[in-house]
């Protein structure tokens, strides 16, 4: 038996079954995980790879613990879906941890959530002192998500009446020094327009753009290779090569 | 992409994932010659070993040997480490008892091999 062979077999094996699931399961970020997510994640990866390198068992029962584990994820994920008990039972639900400025502590004891957790996750979102917040709830995600008290809230364009132009989302021209062709066509704009704003920023090729975007609002932005800055800020510690 | 296409690479991917795990209970019994099959030499052996004809149960014990290393690299893919080396470790027994002439021990490797087997690629 050529342990090598198989095992590169059963590699590859692993590698696009698990890309195949992760793609089925959808596109939740990492940050989006519940903790049971999470494990979720670990377990599937863990068989992935018992199905790799354990030769002393069948590589077929891997690949059936594989399934069954993204089948049951997705039928939790689609009974979540249809079924918002279902949904409130499996993730749990946001929990009230500060109300109307007050700590909610039996509450946190019940979650064994000390007020030390508290204090660090309002430091995350960048409150320091308590008695900013209005309003604090623990995410089924583990986050916290804060809401200030009016007097703390930052100033927006609208508090000054200020009048503001939505920017929309950049939509991008030159990826890598090409054209992208489908997104010109998206959006109404030829090529002969993409030149000579190339050539307003004094931009001759479109190989030497590493990145061109536009906004609806028409703002262009460009970046190129060669950035030609005088002078580079170096956030290192140490001398060379980082 | 073509949404046929889009479904079709996973599905055919998985297809021949399936086929490469599966694939050894069938390898095992369908490539090669009927009459150099591992099953044929088997009861060759055991006859042998049962009418004490001692240097033919070596040489079909030879045989053996050589066809099943030959399965090995078609069915490595599908079945346990485990059990390819027991029919190893069986084959090399039962040599010895041949050699040696032991009845018993000879019979007890065959049937441990013929074991060993059955539950190839189950």
């Amino acid at each position: 038996m050529n342990e090598t062979a198989v095992v590169i077999v059963r590699g590859i094996i692993a590698f696009f079954s698990l890309l195949i699931f992760a793609r089925l399961l959808g596109k939740q970020q990492i940050s989006q995980l519940t903790f049971f997510d999470y494990v979720l994640g670990i377990t599937i990866g863990s068989i992935a790879a018992s199905l790799t390198t354990e030769l002393d068992s069948r590589a077929w029962v891997h690949f059936v613990g594989l399934v069954v584990w993204t089948a049951s994820v997705l039928v939790l994920q689609l009974i979540s879906e249809k079924w918002r008990y279902a949904s409130k039972y499996v993730d749990g639900e946001p929990v009230v941890v500060v109300m109307n400025g007050k700590i909610m502590e039996d509450t946190m004891k019940k979650l064994r959530y000390r007020a030390v957790d508290l204090m660090e996750q309002l430091r995350d979102k960048g409150v320091f002192d308590l008695n900013e917040v209005e309003f604090a709830i623990l995410e089924t995600n583990g986050k916290l998500s804060v809401l200030k008290k009016p007097q703390f809230q930052p100033v927006t364009p609208l508090h000054l009446n200020i009048p503001s132009i939505p920017t929309g989302i950049g939509t991008e021209l030159i990826y890598d020094g090409k054209i992208v062709k489908q997104n010109l066509k998206d959006l109404n704009i030829t090529e002969e327009w993409l030149y000579s704003q190339l050539k307003a920023k004094g931009i001759d090729n479109v190989s030497d753009v590493f990145l061109a975007t536009i906004t609806p609002n028409g703002s262009f932005f460009v970046d190129t290779y060669m950035d030609r800055l005088k002078r580079i800020t170096d956030i290192s510690d140490y001398p060379g090569l980082n | 992409m073509n949404k046929f296409v889009f479904y079709l690479i996973p599905i055919l991917t998985l297809a021949i994932f399936f086929a490469i795990m599966n694939g050894g209970l069938i390898l095992k019994n369908s490539i090669g010659e009927r009459d150099q099959h591992f099953l044929k030499y088997y009861a060759d052996i055991k006859a042998c070993i049962n009418d004490e004809q001692w240097e033919q149960a070596i040489d079909y014990c030879q045989k053996l040997k050589n066809a099943w290393n030959k399965r090995i690299p078609l069915i490595q893919f599908s079945v346990e480490r485990d059990q390819i080396n027991g029919i190893d470790i069986s084959l090399a027994r039962l040599t010895g008892y041949l050699e040696a002439r032991d009845k018993a021990g000879a019979l007890a490797e065959l049937y441990e091999a013929k074991r060993h087997w059955d539950d190839l690629g189950r």
